[in-house]
């Protein structure tokens, strides 16, 4: 198959017009270090080996796109930074991300009236009192490394294996960004109960650029390496009431997705945890313009709330950890007929562990879904 | 403008966010600024 006949296979299962042929979609993450023999100190400082990761891994699973091109941790640029916020454990297999924030919940006007001169002048210095301007230029530089890694990947992806990439613009709802840092999980928690006008005036200022990506998205061609034209990643959600999200998510999740989608493009959704709370959201979204990827939603009730919106997801990482090959493969076809139409073959978590999976069992329900 | 590769930052705005832009010297002139700017909206990944 090749890269245009993959793309048209994603665009025909967003329609429900895909006539039985699952295209599948890489939701594997760190686990991919692992089942291609490395670890992650070894693979997330040393692009040469993550390039090694990411072919092993296609050419053993042969995926019909991925969500991660190794680009998923930039460990180098926090390296050269020295954040003290992000750090391996090895022994326990994991990436650990600290909850933090770099703003005060009674500087939100300041940072709201100029956002880079706040970063500046507190952001920056709060996080590293003491960078150098050689760690700076080492810290950009890692930055530019890094793009030229992910553009390396995404070039290797589409012509050597005829594999689109998934997405072109990332479409992050300010709250995402907020939370992320900004004011940290914890502390974004209180301020949409006791500063809600402050929130708000914050996203607002921030969407203003996030809405000018959208319309110049919109107003451009769709480029034929990606198969979707915008991705939002829903994450904030988790910590929100139903009516939290509908005052702090959705009028601007709302307006990205339909700028994008109303020019006819293609946008993605990866719905981190569950949409359990809010997925009367996406029923009025015309059919053939989205895709949600799943995680912890059973996905047969989903498809039944949302049959307007193609779904991605299902299959579970912990039989594919802990049951065998012939046990997978049942799951996996019984999931597929289930579906039918209007669905994309994926994993129902982030594959991050050693354990969410077994080269024996991920091989033998990819050879179900693998198109040569 | 030169710099001394173990000086601290100036964090005063906008002098100093100009001053640490300019030395970016491997970067084109023009793109210095808006690389620092980047850099600083992608301040939560770090």
């Amino acid at each position: 198959m090749n890269l245009a006949e993959r793309k048209q296979l994603f665009r025909d299962t967003l329609a429900f017009n895909n006539k039985g042929c699952v295209p599948s979609l890489s939701n594997v993450w760190s686990y991919k270090i692992y089942d291609t023999g490395y670890t992650l100190k070894e693979a997330l400082f040393d692009y040469d080996i993550m390039e090694k990761v990411v072919r092993k891994f296609h050419e053993r699973y042969h995926f019909d796109t991925y969500f991660d091109l190794g680009t998923r941790n930039p460990m180098k640029i926090s390296q050269a930074f020295g954040s003290f916020h992000h750090r391996i454990d090895e022994e326990a297999d994991a990436i650990i991300i600290d909850d933090y924030s770099y703003m005060q919940a009674d500087e939100y006007a300041e940072y709201t009236k100029d956002p880079q001169a706040f970063n500046w002048t507190k952001g920056l210095p709060r996080m590293n009192p003491d960078l150098t301007y050689g760690q700076l230029q080492a810290t950009i530089g890692a930055m530019l490394e890094f793009f030229a890694f992910n553009g390396k990947m995404q070039t290797i992806m589409v012509q050597e294996y005829n594999t689109p990439v998934l997405y072109n613009a990332v479409q992050q709802v300010p709250l995402e960004s907020i939370i992320m840092g900004i004011r940290g999980i914890r502390d974004l928690s209180l301020d949409m109960r006791r500063r809600k006008a402050d929130v708000k005036a914050l996203s607002d200022k921030m969407f203003e650029n996030l809405l000018a990506g959208a319309k110049a998205i919109a107003a451009g061609p769709s480029e034929d390496r990606y198969v979707f034209d915008a991705e939002s990643v829903i994450l904030a959600s988790t910590i929100m009431s139903r009516s939290q999200f509908d005052e702090f998510y959705a009028p601007y999740l709302k307006q990205l997705m339909d700028t994008v989608i109303d020019s006819g493009k293609l946008y993605y959704i990866f719905c981190e945890n569950s949409l359990q709370n809010f997925w009367e959201f996406f029923q009025d979204f015309r059919k053939g313009s989205v895709l949600i990827n799943l995680e912890l939603d059973d996905i047969r009730d989903i498809r039944k709330k949302l049959p307007n919106v193609a779904l991605g997801g299902g299959m579970p990482s912990m039989l594919l950890g802990n049951g065998t090959a012939e046990e997978c493969v049942d799951y996996a076809k019984k999931l597929i007929d289930d579906m039918g139409d209007g669905f994309v073959f994926s994993t129902d978590k982030m594959l991050s562990y050693k354990n969410d999976a077994r080269p024996e069992t991920l091989k033998a329900v990819m050879d179900l879904v693998r198109k040569d | 403008m030169e710099f001394n590769p173990n000086d601290k930052l100036d964090y005063s705005y906008p002098e100093g966010f100009k001053k640490a832009a300019s030395s970016l010297v491997f970067l084109p002139e023009e793109q210095r600024e808006a690389m620092l700017g980047l850099f600083l909206t992608l301040l939560t990944q770090l």
